[in-house]
């Protein structure tokens, strides 16, 4: 079973998340911060990230960095999903390393379709 | 000497014409004096000399008669003589009527007397008897009457030569004459020649000076000198148009003060105006030399006008953005600019202002520009509340966002059945909420478009594009949408249509959210919409036409504002035609609508063309 890790703090979000992945026959971590989203890319190595820019402690875009930076992680593709919509704040993300950028609110098939897209790549 | 220039001109031709007239009388004299002479000559000697000639021819034949007489035996020389004798008398008594000369008297008594004694002699002799005695006879002929003849004869001779003299002292007085009369004639010729020449120049120089004088003054008047004074004497007319040119000399003087003094006063004022408006104001020339700066200008780039007048703007104000826009507008003063402003950023004690820059051109005429004027508005607070504002919506559409990921992402799951099986109704209404929520992610994202074209943050990316292409794309969009629906959509497009200036990402949406709207109220089956383009000065009217259920005019006045829709329509967000406007306006056209409730719809909007 593929492993993907999803971080953000809404817990409504993660739960939904998690729940529809799961339908889907994928492994699934849920993670509602920042620094926790670091160590658990390290220790659980997903095969994809889902990662929301707005966090508690420290933003996306540095978590995003961070697991970009690391030898162990900078391989995982890593999916950006965020209701910032100017262009902006897109570009970030992809200077930073993310793969994609998913605007919130999103259909769950369209996530769906994204995750398998990036994980058959992968494979 | 007459005053008018009138006068002296009559009075001058008056005196040319009396010296031509002296001189021709003057050259009359003379030549009567010399037809006189001529006369003289005729008439006081040619007939004393005639008489005396022929006294001359008669006497001698008188003589010979005399001597035939006494030596032949004719008998017809007494009669010869006395018809002799008459001869002499008759021109004697000529020459007696006619004494013209000194000495002439004398002569003629002498030779009267000569003459008289010689007819005495001659009866006598005719009385002695030459048979008698020839030898006295021949000594009373040579003693007493040859001498007489020769006496008489002399006498005529002398009167001949008087007559011959004076003829010739006459004809020497005749020549003199008339050589003095050639001389005078050529003197008083000359002489009014020179004095007509002179009296020419002097009223020519009195008639010129002053006008010569008068125009030296119009041209210092016409180089705005108006302190100009004619000193004319008299009362003609160069003097009067004199006092009338100082009249109006004077007039101008005062005007002209007057005008100073208030142009002075006018230009104070605009100064005062300048200097007191609370914006920022520089004006430069062509060349982007400073003309004009504010007291607002001066403290917003810590200048001082006195130091930097006639200075390049980039020497005094170092902000390239600032100076391109007055490059721009001073090297395309006649173009139209379709973003007319320009933010810049200026560092006052060291904390950032954020500054609208207007800039203009000058223009004095349709050929001639002036220079550039800029307006520079201190929009630090706006730029703040816009922030604001922007941090709001963005903040506002966040917190919308996340539950509404939630809730797509919860109907997803449901949907799906992935918690579990779902009833019939329960499905239903899941899918209302669904659909609902969908409506609402729309009209947040249309919320944070609006915001941004009404801040001016949207990016606008404007390229020179046919509207028709526009129509094309859009028509390709609604195509299946409209087969569902059994309607058409068709364009009418003129031939040759210029090019307009447009974003055409955001023209597409503006058109497509037209069209869209109008499908939705079309009449099924049987909806047409028409798009169409006119052009008209200087721009175009685009047109979207469609034979739907029209609305109220209550609902048109209404129909641009933020969440206005038809109430008794079916749904659908407020916010399109907001956007609409707000990019319409960005392109700096206008959009309005034109319905009947029932008829049908029209949205007309106009774009400009490009030049």
């Amino acid at each position: 079973m593929q492993k993907i890790l999803v971080i953000d703090d809404e817990k409504n979000i993660l739960k939904s998340i998690v729940m529809y992945l799961e339908g889907h026959e994928y492994s699934v971590q849920a993670i509602s911060n920042g620094l926790d989203g670091i160590k658990s890319a390290k220790e659980y190595l997903p095969d994809l990230i889902l990662l929301d820019l707005v966090l508690p402690d420290i933003d996306g875009y540095m978590v995003c960095k961070t697991i970009k930076e690391s030898l162990e992680t900078e391989k995982i593709p890593i999916v950006i999903m965020s209701a910032k919509s100017q262009q902006v704040d897109i570009d970030k993300a992809f200077d930073v390393g993310a793969l994609d950028y998913i605007m919130k609110p999103f259909e769950p098939q369209k996530l769906l379709e994204k995750i398998q897209k990036y994980l058959k790549e992968v494979v | 000497m007459p005053k008018s220039i009138k006068g002296r001109l009559i009075s001058f031709f008056i005196m040319i014409l009396l010296i031509f007239t002296g001189s021709n009388i003057w050259a009359l004299i003379n030549f009567n004096s010399l037809s006189v002479s001529i006369d003289n000559i005729m008439e006081s000697n040619y007939r004393s000399i005639e008489a005396a000639q022929n006294m001359i021819v008669a006497i001698e034949r008188q003589d010979s008669a005399e001597l035939a007489h006494m030596f032949s035996e004719s008998d017809t020389t007494v009669s010869n003589f006395i018809e002799n004798q008459k001869i002499f008398l008759r021109w004697l008594t000529r020459a007696e009527d006619n004494i013209t000369e000194t000495g002439e008297q004398e002569v003629l008594a002498s030779i009267n007397q000569n003459y008289t004694e010689y007819i005495d002699r001659f009866t006598y002799l005719i009385s002695l008897n030459k048979e008698d005695d020839p030898k006295i006879m021949n000594d009373y002929y040579y003693q007493e009457i040859f001498p007489l003849f020769e006496e008489t004869k002399e006498g005529s001779r002398e009167l001949l030569a008087i007559n011959q003299n004076s003829m010739l002292a006459r004809k020497d007085n005749a020549h003199s004459i008339a050589r003095r009369a050639m001389i005078s004639t050529v003197v008083v010729s000359v002489l009014s020649i020179l004095f007509g020449l002179i009296i020419i120049t002097i009223l020519s120089n009195k008639i010129v000076a002053p006008i010569h004088n008068l125009i030296g003054k119009i041209k210092k008047i016409a180089e705005g000198n108006y302190n100009q004074k004619l000193s004319i004497e008299g009362d003609h007319e160069i003097a009067q148009l004199a006092k009338e040119f100082n009249q109006m000399a004077t007039k101008l003087l005062y005007y002209d003060e007057n005008n100073i003094n208030k142009l002075k006063e006018e230009k104070n004022k605009s100064e005062a105006i300048v200097e007191s408006i609370s914006d920022g104001i520089i004006v430069t020339d062509k060349e982007n030399r400073i003309q004009l700066i504010n007291y607002k200008a001066e403290k917003i780039f810590d200048i001082r006008e006195n130091y930097c007048l006639n200075q390049h703007l980039l020497e005094v104000v170092n902000n390239e953005k600032l100076f391109g826009l007055f490059k721009e507008v001073n090297e395309h003063p006649y173009e139209k600019r379709y973003k007319s402003y320009e933010d810049i950023v200026v560092k006052v004690e060291s904390v950032d202002k954020y500054y609208r820059v207007h800039v203009r051109p000058i223009k004095i005429s349709n050929e001639l520009h002036y220079g550039a004027v800029a307006l520079i508005q201190d929009v630090t607070k706006f730029k703040e509340v816009d922030q604001m504002k922007s941090d709001f919506i963005s903040t506002v559409s966040h917190e919308f966002r996340t539950p509404l990921t939630s809730i797509t992402m919860g109907v997803g799951l449901l949907l799906e059945e992935i918690p579990g099986k779902l009833t019939e109704k329960q499905q239903e209404l899941i899918e209302a909420i669904k659909e609902d929520s969908e409506r609402l992610n729309t009209l947040v994202g249309e919320l944070l478009d609006l915001s941004k074209l009404e801040s001016g943050k949207m990016q606008m990316d404007f390229q020179n594009h046919q509207i028709e292409a526009v129509f094309n794309y859009t028509i390709k969009i609604f195509k299946i949408q409209c087969e569902e629906i059994e309607a058409e959509i068709i364009k009418h497009v003129p031939e040759q249509l210029s090019e307009v200036r447009i974003d055409i990402s955001k023209m597409t949406w503006v058109i497509s959210n037209l069209i869209g709207n109008a499908i939705r109220y079309l009449p099924k089956p049987g909806g047409k919409i028409e798009l169409s383009i006119k052009e008209i000065y200087g721009k175009q009217i685009i047109s979207v036409k469609d034979n739907g259920s029209g609305m109220s005019e209550a609902m048109q006045k209404h129909i641009f504002e933020k969440f206005s829709q038809g109430k008794d329509l079916a749904g659908g967000a407020g916010l399109g035609l907001s956007i609409c406007k707000e990019i319409i306006k960005a392109h700096g056209g206008d959009i309005w609508v034109d319905s009947e409730t029932g008829k049908g719809t029209t949205f007309f909007f106009t774009v400009p063309i490009v030049e």
